[in-house]
């Protein structure tokens, strides 16, 4: 074209999204170019995917890279400890080609506290760091950060576990660190030091995220509360202390003068009396998380009917199909809803949580648009209701908590409820399948859902035409990952080349033999075949013996070289066999 | 709402199904041994006893078989050879981990954590799978019945949720009943006035009394 770089970089810094600069960089051999050098930001989706070397190599001025690592069912233990997900390859390729990187965001990953140590020590101008469901680290980690990174914004640690030697990594922010915006510390269960927090708190003029951890005491919040008027999100500790009066008023006045905070969170061990203290915030928020609080549905709904410009909701199914009917008539800006099971062992009913509760929200909150949903019941009617009343859903993961389910009405197969959800939601983009499921329910995803990109399926279908389906039919899918499914080899090798078009394919307890793993790997050497099997000695199991785990991933980096003894990649070349 | 409870017992055949035979909780002994079903209960069932709560448990039984309503599935690998782990007395048949099935249902560590909390625990250290070894059966007494069941109090963090099992139990009510407890010093007492907490501490035994 004929403009010059300047003007063209220029007009690609308005570009952020990555699709949009992917595309962009694919117009010509100079827009490659230009686009290449003025990157910013970096996402990749799974760390094998790609060299660190590689990344490098093409995006040399990079300030942001969010990487992401073990696959999604890791959250729930079928993802084997040391199966990878390493940062240390990238911090140490980073550390010494980036010296101006800013953010790290990681998801899944395990990194250590000396990889953060080498971040605090190698980026001057490091700002921002979140840490998703990471793991492998401890907070003398946390203390090397607080104490090296001198313009930190935000420290971010939702979900991870974190090796608690101590709370006092917290008094390592020096004084002199008065830039912290952003501070999530939920998942810690180390009490900090109250005096070093507040003070941190109190220099902080640009906080506007705090999530306390559960260890900071209900009586001192208010103390914490006065110091930042200007938050405008907040997470609790506990939310119980003895029924105090002093205590009350003044939780109750350090929350009114609150007048930006639109978010709440927190909330463990919730002593109700204590709850309208927060009554004055509830106008004004907009997200809601009490997934952690074991209250009951009158207290529950008590809160949710003062909160008429809510957007999101966590809530523990405590709140019933009652709460539930009253979010529909209160919150009619609600665009997701998290209902999470409050005793998820149990075969019976705790609660009288059922899909009515769902049905209801589905009718009176016109902006739904994405459902996380633990029940214990379903049928097919309701799904349709669901379906008809919210065609505009987005994200819809079910998970009636019996295996194989039926509908409790008809006791058919929920089918035809879930067919329906993806015919009318032409824009679902995930969805997450539970209940009793043949080979049909397939037929219709791969039919309708043209939009998915994410699909779980648990306990479902009869056979391969199940897969096949699904990866002939939905063409925008990315992300599968499938759980104890009669799903085997004949889907797997009839649809090869759309495994290169995925993310990535997790299979475990299936069907699929050790043989087609092989041929798979043999036909696809871009795609990195990986057989997780912790019962061992993969080498001397005959071809047609089913395989524990199957992880499948497209990538560029050729296999990896960092698994344990029970993983192993397929090999690409038939002829190196050890 | 008169709840009457079908427990499914197993019975002995080769397929490792289970025939279901219902009883009244009035009818039976003070311990009354809740089994696991292998299988569930045939659409029949569902005919003649109105309200009936299955009593299921999931574990790898349900992985093996298959589509478990249909006959013809039925799927003969079942391990039979599993423990049949009988909880005496408590309602809520408690899944446990050995057995049981991996990362189902699918709740996050951080989750599971908060719904298994031991009491007086701060939450951490606990074995990531949420069947919590620890129990603390107290015996309940219904009053105006002569049956006595037990209850583990560590699945309960509130009176509420306490006095709703213990009604559902009994087949009462929640608004129709009132907690009473025995404390350490051989006092009775209405439950509710002390925090959770010190609750635990000093209860004997509990006793429902009708409102």
């Amino acid at each position: 074209m004929g403009f010059p770089e300047e003007v063209l970089e220029h007009v690609f810094s308005f570009i952020t999204s990555h699709t949009d600069r992917n595309v962009v960089s694919l117009v010509c051999k100079s827009w490659y170019e230009i686009e290449r050098w003025c990157r910013r930001r970096i996402f990749v989706g799974n760390c094998y995917a790609v060299s660190p070397a590689m990344m490098i190599r093409r995006f040399p001025e990079v300030r942001s890279v969010e990487l992401k690592g073990k696959p999604h069912f890791a959250d729930f233990n079928l993802v084997p400890d040391g199966w990878g997900g390493y940062f240390y390859p990238w911090i140490c390729e980073m550390a010494r080609a980036y010296p101006w990187l800013e953010e790290i965001k990681l998801k899944r990953m395990v990194v250590t506290d000396d990889n953060l140590e080498l971040i605090s020590k190698s980026f001057k101008n490091f700002k921002v760091l979140v840490l998703s469901s990471c793991e492998g680290f401890s907070t003398h980690g946390l203390a090397a950060i607080a104490a090296n990174c001198r313009n930190l914004r935000e420290l971010d640690l939702r979900e991870s576990e974190v090796e608690d030697l101590s709370g006092h990594w917290l008094s390592h922010f020096p004084d002199s660190c008065t830039s912290l915006q952003s501070l999530n510390m939920s998942c810690l269960s180390s009490e900090v030091s109250f005096s070093a927090l507040q003070r941190l708190i109190a220099r902080s003029p640009n906080l506007k995220t705090l999530r306390l951890n559960r260890a900071v005491p209900l009586e001192k919040l208010s103390t914490l509360l006065r110091r930042a008027p200007q938050l405008v999100e907040l997470g609790t500790g506990a939310y119980s202390a003895e029924i105090r009066p002093d205590v009350y008023a003044n939780l109750t006045e350090a929350f009114s003068r609150c007048k930006e905070v639109k978010g709440l969170s927190g909330f463990w061990d919730v002593l109700p009396s204590y709850l309208p203290a927060i009554y004055s915030v509830c106008s004004r928020l907009t997200s809601l998380n009490l997934s952690y609080a074991t209250i009951q549905s009158p207290d529950v709904t008590k809160i949710i009917t003062q909160c008429p410009n809510l957007q999101s909701l966590s809530v523990l199914d405590y709140i019933e199909d009652t709460g539930l009917n009253a979010l529909s008539l209160s919150c009619k800006d609600l665009r997701e809803l998290r209902v999470f099971p409050s005793d998820p062992f149990v075969a019976n009913a705790n609660v009288s949580l059922t899909e009515q509760g769902l049905v209801a929200v589905s009718e009176g909150c016109s902006k739904l648009q994405s459902v996380l949903y633990f029940c214990r019941q379903m049928s097919n009617s309701a799904l349709t209701t669901i379906a008809k009343n919210r065609p505009n859903l987005t994200c819809f993961r079910l998970c009636i908590l019996e295996p194989r389910a039926p509908d409790y009405l008809t006791f058919e197969p929920l089918d035809v409820g879930f067919g329906a959800i993806v015919e009318h939601c032409k824009q679902l983009q995930r969805l997450s399948l539970s209940g009793l499921l043949t080979d049909r329910v397939f037929e219709y995803i791969g039919k309708w859902a043209k939009k998915l990109e994410m699909l779980s399926i648990a306990f479902a279908g009869d056979s391969d035409l199940g897969l096949h389906h699904v990866l002939s039919g939905c063409d925008s899918l990315r992300k599968l990952e499938i759980r104890d499914c009669p799903f085997g080899d004949k889907a797997l090798l009839a649809n090869v080349s759309k495994l290169e078009t995925m993310r990535s394919l997790w299979m475990s307890s299936c069907s699929v033999s050790l043989g087609a793993c092989k041929r798979l790997s043999q036909k696809m050497p871009r795609l990195n075949v990986e057989v997780i099997d912790e019962q061992g000695d993969l080498d001397s199991r005959p071809d047609n013996c089913h395989v524990e785990k199957l992880y499948i991933y497209r990538t560029v980096a050729g296999p990896r070289f960092d698994m344990p003894s029970f993983i192993r990649t397929m090999d690409q070349n038939p002829t190196y066999r050890s | 709402m008169e709840l009457y409870l079908g427990l499914a017992l197993s019975s002995s055949s080769s397929s490792a199904s289970s025939c279901s035979s219902q009883f009244d909780l009035n009818c039976h002994e003070s311990t009354i041994p809740v089994h696991r079903s292998k299988k569930r209960k045939h659409d029949d069932d569902y005919d003649h006893v109105p309200q009936t709560l299955p009593l299921l448990v999931w574990n790898n039984n349900f992985c093996c078989n298959k589509n478990q309503l249909n006959e013809e599935h039925q799927d003969h690998d079942n391990d039979g050879d599993d423990d049949d782990e009988v909880e005496s007395n408590s309602i809520s048949v408690r899944h446990r981990n050995i057995g049981g099935v991996i990362g189902w249902p699918p709740v996050k560590l951080c989750r599971r954590k908060v719904c298994h909390r031991k009491i007086g625990n701060g939450g951490g250290g606990d074995d990531g799978d949420g069947g919590g070894s620890k129990s603390m059966y107290v015996k309940v007494h219904m009053e105006g019945i002569g049956i006595a069941r037990k209850v583990d109090l560590n699945m309960h963090q509130s009176y509420q949720t306490l006095v709703l099992t213990l009604a559902n139990m009994f087949g009462k009510c929640y608004g129709d009943v009132k907690l009473t407890y025995q404390d350490k010093e051989g006092d009775w007492l209405l439950a509710g006035d002390v925090p959770w907490g010190s609750f635990i501490k000093t209860i004997q035994r509990l006793k429902l009394l009708k409102k």
